[in-house]
């Protein structure tokens, strides 16, 4: 299958860019263009507009900021994996990043795409829940910052007016307080290496020094349309020493949310896997956490 | 595919019955339909744009109001609408039923969907086109509330409305007609901020409690 | 789409292929993979699947190995590029990868066999030392109906271990 006609442009500001999304209808922004593309392809979408936004200075880069970890919406997922600022202070989304896709999409794909995109086993937003992330979105009437909570507004829909843009993200990273240490893990379900998860479980802890969680964050993938925060089970954590029987005791608190159906999964079999996928998730940040080192 | 939806309007049966049957003036009310003809005999064309994720479909085609009955406050509507680009087709039969509820009116529709040719791929995920049809509904039904309230300022709701046209004056008739919404081009962010601010309270959100 | 202008359906680019310099006018809805074949007539790069899952249209572009089918032509203006017919060297000297799949017998129909070369010859460039492990996760993106992985991974082993001058 080859794609449906479109008009393409390919704006070189921001600009150019606002001005285009205001004025056309029916369009798709084309970034790393490895969700986008299949689409085209297999002719399941067909806009009339492809703005293809890949000339656009100053949309990528990695960059520590006072409100965190900041990263452009055009920043290749390959480079982000390996970026040493994110293996520093949000090594999570590396490990993440590991899941998403396969060497060759990770070269064009986006973590702006990926959070535009939306899809709900996708796993660059679950990393964005689990920090609470802040998204900077650009258009016509200005900047304005949007929380990651506030971000899906349903079914692959973000918190986007037709004529703006995603410009980047913020990552309020976890800093380790004095004598704190802070763990992470993501574990992931999926039929074959690199597919989209069914479901995915991000985790960050971070425990004083006497092993106390001070302070926790949950968010699972692939169980609605947005990332899920288990706000629950973080809570049952806060305050508790971290071992195995209450990382059992919370994640158990993970198979009884709501969970979306499909043809394929049943809502009971998500259930189990958002349990393990979290059990796992928390077994590897408390041996992160208590390896010694200031993640 | 079948999909129920209901929503509520602050005005009695008898009230928003009519309202209703004003295709003219509800289709307005409806994110990303609007109305190109009146055929009459209760038959209209118009067309409708509806995103499903990232896919933004659009159908031009008919539809036509059946089996009026208005004291029991059923409806009928049989649409037809087929894709711009000749990808394919949608037709539905949507059966509504008015009836009190408190100072209120509760209007139920059944809708049964057919989707025909490319746009059918779209009719596997039910679950996310009947998320997307309660969406469409609860913008509507927003959109007819505030409808309903401006006419209401304006004494024109809460009588006959062969009188209440009378009643309007000049003035009136100006006011109302700007406080009639103007058609969405489709799901306007307003409505999905609805929706999110409605699922924050949903059974969905209250996560692992 | 009667609407639609000339510099909105069609662009003249510019590219480097395994060395060659071509300048074209695509249309711009015609993906990557199709441009080197259609248009270059380059057709060792193959065309599984079309939707990003399958690999073999692997190509090497500004050093990168990428998925020539979820690129559209028009986004390859300025690029070099590397495909199947270029690893080879000017002599006809087989890349250590190609060398590889011939003594260990890579292939068997063929037909997803420039994805995976391409792709080995692209991480391997970059890191010779890579151990099985990261050898299958990096083709975990290039589906083989035929060989079941196996004699690629030993290819890719040997190729690995030549590239890092081991004997």
């Amino acid at each position: 299958m080859k794609a449906s006609a479109f008009a393409y442009h390919d704006p070189k500001t921001m600009q150019e860019l606002n001005n285009l999304l205001g004025s056309l209808d029916n369009i798709r922004i084309l970034a790393g263009g490895q969700s986008l593309m299949p689409m085209l392809n297999m002719r399941y979408a067909f806009p009339d507009h492809v703005i293809d936004i890949n000339h656009i200075a100053d949309l990528s880069g990695v960059a520590m900021t006072p409100a965190g970890l900041r990263i452009g919406a055009m920043t290749r997922q390959r480079i982000v994996r390996e970026h040493p600022l994110v293996l520093e202070h949000a090594p999570v989304l590396a490990e993440a990043l590991h899941w998403v896709g396969h060497v060759q999409t990770r070269s064009r794909g986006t973590i702006g795409g990926s959070l535009c995109h939306l899809d709900p086993a996708a796993e660059q937003p679950c990393i964005a829940a689990l920090y609470d992330a802040v998204l900077h979105v650009s258009g016509p009437r200005g900047a304005r910052d949007v929380a990651m909570r506030d971000w899906v507004l349903s079914y692959m829909t973000p918190n986007l007016e037709p004529d703006e843009a995603l410009l980047g993200l913020t990552l309020p990273v976890w800093s380790g307080m004095q004598g704190h240490r802070v763990g992470h893990g993501f574990h992931e379900f999926a039929r074959r290496h690199g597919d989209y998860a069914i479901v995915a479980a991000a985790a960050l802890v971070s425990l004083d020094a006497a092993g106390v969680v001070r302070r926790a964050s949950i968010a699972l993938a692939g169980v609605d349309v947005r990332p899920v925060r288990l706000e629950g089970a973080e809570q049952a954590l806060v305050g508790k020493g971290l071992d195995q029987s209450l990382i059992a005791e919370v994640s158990a608190m993970a198979a009884s949310i709501e969970m979306m159906e499909d043809a394929h999964i049943t809502p009971a079999y998500r259930g189990r896997l958002a349990q393990t996928m979290t059990k796992r998730a928390l077994t590897d940040a408390l041996n992160r956490a208590t390896g010694g080192r200031n993640v | 595919m079948k999909i129920d939806v209901s929503f509520s309007v602050p005005v009695p049966p008898q009230q928003a019955w009519p309202l209703l049957l004003d295709v003219p003036r509800i289709v307005p009310c409806l994110p990303g339909a609007s109305l190109t003809a009146d055929l009459g005999d209760n038959r209209y064309k118009g067309q409708a744009t509806v995103k499903v994720g990232p896919v933004q479909l659009t159908f031009a085609g008919e539809a036509q109001i059946a089996d009026i009955d208005p004291v029991a406050h059923t409806a009928r509507v049989i649409a037809k609408g087929a894709d711009a680009k000749g990808r394919g087709s949608a037709s539905a039969t949507a059966d509504f039923a008015l009836v009190a509820e408190g100072e209120g009116t509760l209007i139920t529709v059944v809708t049964d969907l057919q989707l025909v040719g490319a746009v059918a791929q779209y009719g596997r995920a039910q679950g996310l086109i009947k998320e997307i049809a309660s969406q469409i509904v609860e913008q509507f039904a927003a959109n007819l509330r505030s409808d309903i309230l401006a006419r209401s300022q304006e004494g024109v709701a809460g009588s006959d409305p062969a009188t209440a046209a009378d009643q309007s004056s000049p003035q009136s008739a100006s006011a109302s007609a700007t406080a009639a919404v103007a058609p969405t081009r489709e799901l306007s962010a307003f409505a999905l901020l609805w929706g999110v601010i409605k699922s924050l309270f949903s059974r969905k959100n209250q996560s692992g409690q | 789409m009667s609407e639609l202008d000339q510099a909105q359906t069609t662009r003249h680019i510019r590219v480097t292929v395994n060395g060659v310099h071509y300048e074209r006018d695509v249309l711009t809805r015609t993906h990557l993979g199709d441009f080197l074949r259609q248009d270059l007539g380059l057709t060792g790069t193959h065309l599984g699947c079309e939707h990003g899952v399958c690999g073999a249209c692997t190509i090497i572009l500004d050093g990168q190995p990428i998925r020539s089918c979820l690129m559209l032509a028009v986004q390859a203006d300025g690029a070099v590029i590397r495909t199947i017919e270029g690893l080879a060297q000017a002599d006809g000297t087989l890349h250590p990868v190609q060398e590889a799949f011939w003594d260990k017998h890579g292939l068997q129909c063929g037909f997803c066999t420039p994805g995976m070369v391409t792709t080995l010859a692209a991480v391997l460039e970059a890191d010779p030392t890579m151990d099985e492990v990261a050898i299958r996760e990096a083709i975990s993106g290039n589906i083989c109906r035929c060989t079941g992985y196996e004699t690629i991974v030993d290819a890719a082993l040997q190729a690995a271990s030549r590239m890092r001058g081991d004997h």
